[in-house]
């Protein structure tokens, strides 16, 4: 007993149990439950149509420590990648392309405690266009500096659309609709001629066609820029693809290869063209985006429909030089204005043919919605907005204001050469790019490339048309920009 | 005493081929002590006066510099857009050579802590007998806009028919990949 008082009175011995008593208790906070997500709902709005209908999210959470953010996630074709971040429960997205699509809302508390609500049931979007849809064909746009057959082109193109099954309002109605309502312009469709065109005439969807080169003497070369155009209150892009042919590009044994004909050069680019809006209608349109869980920049719909790891860029083809701004988030969401670009004593229309070039490679990623160059063009119009050097701080908050454009990012630049037709091929221009919101440059790039550059054995590796080379070279500037 | 002679004949030979040999430096730049160069953020760079015989080159020199200036991350260099406005509404009559009372006014308009100037001496092919090749030479000044005084200056020259282009006739190196090299250098010597 005496033996026991003497280990009570321990002086050290009491401190011990009260700080392992402390100890044991640390880190428990018994009033605080568990972040969960006590109900969650994603239900389709509008119609089952991308660009048109949505995806809302609704998530009820309880418990958790402090505010509580949302990161929402979206799978398509197996591939996650993020759409919102820091948010919260509640929200809306709009697919840009066909396709199947699930919804996972991902909710973080304070503490970093994360609860899942599983994703969502799948929903179909389909595209808003199809075979049956009433398209118009705008007379083409000569871009190629040359006398061209434009009847003759125009004629070919709307045959072969008819061919394979597209539904085409009468040239002589159009006609009627270009003369009434005095459209001259035949690159692009504003906004009021996209209104009338659906109210007037019916039309659903607008081929724009843009001839970037014409070339009738030997090696004969043809290079397209198609796009087809949605009517409405706001006019979109929603495909857009491009070729470049010369009769010299498969030669073969002997020269046996060669094309001698531009028609028989301009029916193979139409083929080639119509296949991948054909392939779009389906749903197996190639689309870039980024995948959530690593970060990296993913090329999908490929084929069988999985996702593939894009294949690098030449070198050559890649920019001199460039400058990305530490704060701009590739995986964002963005919409982007194209502007024309500055002819510093290149070709005559390089200016456009670049600029659509990186309309058509933007189009591709997931995340970049672009403006239709039409409504831009209207828009620099009614602001008179001329810009000599390239645009001002001031011509990009008219560009980026909500009322008006409503531009995330400003893309412009200069074109320093273009040429193709004869001789060398020769590209060079740099690119800018402002943050509307930030009003600050986060792009600046320069890219210079000839067609012979490093060739060395019987033109392997040769690129004999400026459409390729800008094509590869506006393919690695968007992708330095996006990596 | 022959072979004193060859002997001093033989190093003279040397000195000869060396002297020769020797290769024109740039003229050093100048950097002024008194500035603090960290302080400046950022820049407008103004049209270069072009003396070459191209007319765009003092524009495509213009472009590659603002893009690589930007590209150091260093600095913020105003679009060139921005620029001409500022130039418009600052009323200069020529914005290759600015005075003083333009360039302050300038950074009212712009907000900047510094302006680029520069000339444009050099832009294209230069011949040598039936040699040809392409040359560049540039010379840029910074001038800060709190008081409008020159606080950096330098030059470069790239380019020019060398003994390869002489001997081979391969025409020199292309002229973007020379305009390059000068702006590398212009760089190197702004940031050392």
């Amino acid at each position: 007993m005496t033996f026991s008082t003497n280990f009570l009175n321990n002086f050290r011995l009491i401190m011990l149990l009260l700080m392992l008593s402390l100890a044991a208790c640390a880190g428990i906070e018994p009033d605080q439950p568990p972040l969960t997500i006590t109900s969650s709902e994603v239900v389709l709005q509008g119609s089952p149509v991308a660009r048109r209908g949505a995806l809302h999210w609704r998530v009820t959470t309880s418990g958790g420590a402090g505010s509580v953010t949302s990161e929402v996630l979206v799978k398509k074709n197996g591939a996650e990648r993020l759409i919102s971040s820091g948010g919260s429960a509640t929200g809306s997205w709009t697919p840009k392309e066909p396709g199947l699509y699930r919804v996972k809302v991902i909710a973080i508390d304070a503490g970093g405690t994360v609860a899942d609500s599983g994703w969502s049931d799948e929903h179909r979007f389909a595209p808003q266009l199809d075979r049956d849809s009433l398209y118009a064909v705008l007379p083409l746009e000569n871009l190629s500096d040359t006398n061209i057959p434009q009847k003759d082109i125009q004629a070919t193109l709307r045959a072969r659309l008819s061919a394979e099954g597209f539904n085409l309002l009468e040239q002589a109605s159009l006609d009627k609709f270009m003369a009434k309502h005095r459209m001259r312009h035949v690159g692009g469709l504003n906004r009021n001629l996209s209104r009338k065109m659906q109210d007037e005439l019916g039309v659903a969807g607008v081929f724009v066609t843009s001839l970037e080169s014409w070339q009738e003497d030997l090696p004969p070369q043809v290079s397209l820029i198609i796009r087809v155009i949605s009517t409405g209150e706001v006019p979109e892009v929603f495909w857009i693809d491009s070729i470049g042919l010369t009769g010299d590009d498969a030669p073969g044994l002997l020269g046996l290869g060669r094309i001698k004909s531009p028609r028989l050069l301009l029916q193979n680019a139409l083929e080639k063209l119509l296949a991948s809006y054909h392939a779009y209608l389906t749903g197996h349109c190639p689309e870039y985006l980024h995948i959530a869980a690593t970060q990296q920049l993913l090329l999908t719909n490929v084929g069988d429909g999985s996702a593939e790891v894009i294949e690098t860029i030449k070198n050559k083809h890649q920019p001199q030089f460039f400058y990305r701004a530490s704060t701009f988030n590739p995986a964002g969401q963005y919409t982007v204005a194209v502007i024309p670009f500055l002819n510093i004593n290149a070709r005559k229309h390089a200016e456009k043919i670049v600029a659509l070039h990186l309309v058509e490679q933007l189009n591709r990623y997931a995340n970049i919605r672009v403006f239709e160059p039409g409504l831009v063009r209207e828009t620099l119009l009614r602001y008179r907005m001329i810009m000599q050097q390239g645009p001002s701080l001031a011509a990009a908050d008219i560009l980026a204001s909500k009322d008006i454009l409503g531009a995330d990012l400003i893309l412009s630049g200069r074109v320093f050469d273009y040429q193709g037709e004869f001789g060398e091929s020769k590209v060079d221009f740099s690119v800018q790019i402002f943050d509307g919101i930030k009003r600050e440059v986060i792009w600046a790039s320069r890219s210079y490339a000839t067609g012979n550059q490093g060739v060395y054995f019987f033109d392997w590796g040769w690129i004999p048309s400026a459409h390729g080379l800008s094509r590869r070279m506006t393919q690695a500037v968007v992708r330095k920009l996006e990596e | 005493m022959k072979r004193f002679y060859s002997g001093r004949w033989f190093v003279g030979c040397l000195l000869f081929i060396s002297v020769g040999c020797t290769t024109a430096s740039n003229p050093p730049d100048y950097t002024s002590q008194r500035m603090d160069f960290s302080a400046v953020r950022s820049v407008a760079v103004l049209p270069l006066l072009n003396l070459s015989s191209d007319d765009q080159g003092g524009e495509r020199v213009r472009d590659a510099f603002m893009g690589m200036l930007l590209a150091t991350e260093a600095i913020y260099v105003l679009p060139p857009g921005e620029v001409a406005r500022g130039i418009a509404l600052s009323g200069m009559r020529m914005p290759e050579t600015p005075s003083i009372e333009e360039i302050l006014k300038l950074r009212t308009v712009l907000e900047v802590d510094a302006v680029i100037t520069g000339v444009l001496r050099e832009y294209g092919a230069v011949r040598s007998g039936s040699a040809e090749a392409n040359l560049l030479s540039l010379s840029l000044q910074m001038i800060e806009t709190q008081t409008g005084t020159m606080v950096w200056s330098a030059s470069s020259t790239r380019g020019g028919i060398s003994m390869s282009d002489r001997m081979l006739g391969s025409g020199g190196q292309p002229m973007n990949d020379i305009t390059t090299e000068v702006i590398n250098d212009l760089l190197d010597q702004l940031f050392e």
